[in-house]
């Protein structure tokens, strides 16, 4: 698809938020970290919005509330003390957390704010057991610089990172507290980013300056990023939850497509006169239509007493189905806000019958029953009474906005670069101040101290990181923009193995080894650092590398030399070496006579297959000439 | 104990350093009491002990550490006659939070030190022995702060 952004006013702000690597929960003492396995203690709570403390209620949160949601809660004791069950008032911010906001700030030429004023922004889906997200702005202001272009930052933030949703089934949502509490930094840009290209490399950008202060985490779901996007004639959409920074350029030219499609949609829906008032909340029960059906879900719904309920849309006929940009499709986001606001499974829709087991009798009887024409289309859904209403409700809703264009929404990033319908998108005034917290005064000379020891920035590391190691340019960009920068550094500091080996190896080897199904991220730092001492001081080489990384990634814990053992890969002796090629001298004897030293080739490819690895070439080389040699003279 | 095995209690339990050498610090000073507060009580007992010449008092204070604010005007007295005035809190177990009221940032202003989780009695015991390591009061501050042998623990957990 070939679509000049700047003719369509594509703005696009990105906010980034990265998990900081401290010792402890911006709130209070909890390791930091996610458990794994079954949780030691649950606890079921319900969220009971309050006009109160100045903040106000979104329509979502209180229609969940009316539905008698309730929420259990997962947790260890190393991973939650009271504060993160809201049953003790939050301790002091931690400052470390805080002094990396205000280096990041710094390094971004932002100004810090004179007193941090932790707030309170509501949030009543769960994700947090208070009801609310601590968050609080370090700096404002500050710019990077994206190809000669200046690219605004409006604030630098700390914030909690919320609970992780596990499960959802029917009244009850499983949220693991472990995360709850987590330092976030955040980073917000201007909405001045104009292609999907530039919001990849302000991304890539930002990542690399939080990067620089060594004290953020590493791995998957560490960093996510918000994009607001909009287009003129479109709307502000919010998507939230891209973890990965591959995705950003892809999640921009879909959700413009997105939009572009639905105003298409819009003026078609104009062409065929098609009035919100025609749209009608007439919902038609049609259960009895579908007393045979062989449709399993419909089936299922009817076992269990629930009832058929259809509505229809007027001149809508063809656009359900209509591909908005790949993988989404008009019907499908009906479908995600009938489940958001009805609970329910799906819908059906007439664009895509017959098929699922409903048969062209029963959509038949159905348009009849709803006296459908053939432009309509018909939205239908099995479930409660009370939950059919809902979802059709919200299927009426989409449908009248689908004539004004595109609505407002909050929608979540999906891995594969599509998205999907979250939320409306939260009223403005959801902020109010954390009571339980003082203000923290920054003093200047604190600020100082700060701004005389920045980190070295991106740019500068890389030309050092180029000149200091010998690094070419790519290598130098790749071992910059992979995690294993520091990593790296150490290494090449503590052992006397070639800095392009061990950068190769950390960025194209690890990547060789991710896609060929090897969980890298298992791999420590300190095994990393045992595994080039071991290839320093020779007792394996670094042929053996891949066969290591592999084994170490599935066994955690395990130290680089236990690896070496269980893999026969330590490096054989001078003796044993001398042995090996004689005996194998003696089994090609004839070769030799007839080559002489022609052989050396053939004979150095045999050897080094036998050691498969655990020997140098140049040892290997040396010996084999020497014998070589001896035995022609 | 249970047959021959010793259960430790505590998860972030600290091994006895065998390296380490011996030091005997025995010393204590008796001038440091307690002070339980409660409706009614009179704040001239704060000053009677200043009179007396101690050198420290724990308060023993009701929830997240507070003192009727008619025993405030007593506590800035000792406190600017050089006497180190700490908090702790009635709920045994449970951790002061001084930042939540006015009443607590109030008594913070006015210099009380908050212990967190720390015992009344503990607290006075450790103030004792505090002074008798040192007059300094910046230092006896710092001292009773800090966590020496888990008289703190800096996280509350449920069970
Ligand atoms: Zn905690």
């Amino acid at each position: 698809m070939n679509i000049e952004y700047s003719r369509i006013g594509l703005k696009v702000g990105l906010e980034i938020h990265q998990q900081l690597d401290t010792a402890s929960k911006l709130f209070c003492s909890c390791n930091p970290q996610l458990f794994k396995g079954e949780p030691v203690t649950t606890f079921l709570r319900r969220l009971r919005p309050t006009q109160s403390e100045l903040g106000q209620i979104d329509s979502a949160a209180l229609f969940e509330f009316q539905k008698g949601v309730k929420i259990l809660y997962e947790a260890t004791s190393e991973t939650a003390c009271l504060v993160e069950m809201d049953e003790e008032p939050p301790h002091d911010l931690n400052q470390e957390a805080v002094e990396t906001a205000l280096v990041v700030a710094l390094m971004i030429k932002a100004k810090p704010v004179d007193e941090i004023h932790v707030m309170r922004k509501t949030v009543i889906d769960g994700s947090n057991t208070t009801g609310f997200q601590r968050t609080c702005v370090v700096a404002l202001g500050g710019e990077i610089n994206i190809n000669e272009k200046k690219v605004p930052i409006q604030h630098v933030s700390l914030e909690e990172d919320a609970a992780r949703k596990m499960k959802e089934e029917d009244q009850i949502i499983r949220y693991r507290i472990d995360r709850l509490g987590i330092p976030l930094i955040e980073v917000a840009t201007s909405p001045v980013i104009h292609s999907p290209q530039e919001a990849k490399e302000v991304a890539l950008t930002i990542g690399r300056l939080l990067r620089a202060t060594r004290k953020v985490k590493r791995g998957l779901g560490t960093i996510r990023q918000d994009l607001n996007i909009s287009i003129r004639d479109g709307a502000l959409i919010e998507i939230k939850g891209v973890q990965k920074l591959d995705l950003v350029a892809l999640i921009v030219e879909n959700e413009v497509q997105r939009q572009l499609d639905l105003i298409k949609i819009r003026d078609e829906l104009k062409e065929r006169e098609v009035k919100a008032r025609d749209i009608k909340e007439e919902f038609v029960d049609v259960t009895t239509i579908f007393k045979q059906t062989k449709c399993k879900v419909i089936q299922k719904a009817l076992e269990q007493n629930k009832r058929v309920l259809a509505v229809k849309l007027p001149k809508f006929a063809g656009f359900l189905k209509r591909e908005l940009a790949p993988g989404m499709r008009l019907g499908a986001e009906m479908a995600e806000i009938a489940h958001f606001w009805g609970r329910v499974g799906g819908i059906f829709h007439t664009d895509e019958l017959p098929a699922y087991g409903i048969t062209a009798n029963e959509i038949h009887e159905l348009a009849q029953s709803v006296s459908k024409a053939p432009l309509d289309s018909v939205v239908f859904v099995a479930d409660t009474l009370e939950n059919s209403n809902n979802a059709l409700e919200a299927v009426v809703q989409r449908a009248r906005e689908a004539i004004n264009g595109v609505p407002e929404e909050t929608r979540a990033a999906n891995l594969d670069g599509t998205t999907r319908y979250m939320r409306p998108r939260p009223g403005a005034a959801r902020m109010y101040p954390e009571t339980d917290i003082p203000p923290i005064h920054l003093k200047n000379e604190y600020l100082r101290k700060l701004r005389d020891h920045l980190p070295e920035m991106p740019e500068q590391k890389m030309r050092r990181m180029k000149k200091e190691y010998a690094l070419n340019l790519k290598l130098a960009k790749q071992i910059l923009d992979s995690e294993y920068s520091d990593i790296f550094e150490i290494i090449a500091k503590e052992t006397k193995v070639s800095p392009t080996i061990i950068a190769v190896t950390l960025t194209e080897t690890l990547k060789a080894l991710r896609r060929e199904g090897t969980n890298t991220e298992k791999i420590s730092s300190e095994q990393l650092r045992e595994l080039f001492s071991l290839i320093d001081s020779v007792k394996t080489t670094k042929e053996a590398i891949p066969e290591i990384v592999t084994w170490l990634s599935k066994h955690e814990g395990a130290t680089a030399t236990r690896a070496v053992e269980v893999l026969e890969l330590e490096m054989i002796s001078q003796k044993e070496l001398e042995r090996m090629i004689d005996d194998l001298l003696e089994q090609n004897r004839t070769i030799m006579k007839e080559r002489g030293k022609g052989a050396f080739g053939l004979l150095m490819g045999n050897v080094m297959k036998k050691v498969r690895g655990r020997a140098k070439a140049e040892v290997v080389t040396r010996i084999l000439k020497k014998r070589l040699k001896e035995i022609i003279t | 104990m249970e047959k021959d095995e010793i259960t430790v209690l505590l998860d972030d339990y600290r091994k006895r350093n065998s390296a380490r050498k011996l030091c005997l610090k025995p010393k204590f000073n008796e001038k440091a009491a307690l002070v339980k507060f409660h409706p009614s009580i009179n704040p001239q007992i704060i000053e009677w002990y200043l009179d007396k010449g101690y050198r420290g008092l724990i308060l023993e204070g009701t929830g997240l550490g507070h003192v009727g604010k008619y025993c405030f005007s007593a506590i800035q007295g000792a406190i600017e006659n050089d006497m180190l005035v700490a908090m702790t809190s009635q709920c045994l177990w449970g951790r002061l939070g001084m930042t939540v009221y006015d009443q607590g940032r109030d008594l913070i202003a006015l210099g009380v030190l908050p212990l967190e989780d720390m015992l009344p009695e503990t607290a006075l015991v450790k103030l004792m022995w505090v002074f008798g390591q040192t007059t300094d009061i910046e230092k006896a501050k710092k001292l009773l702060q800090a966590n020496i042998a888990h008289e703190i623990s800096p996280r509350t957990l449920y069970d």
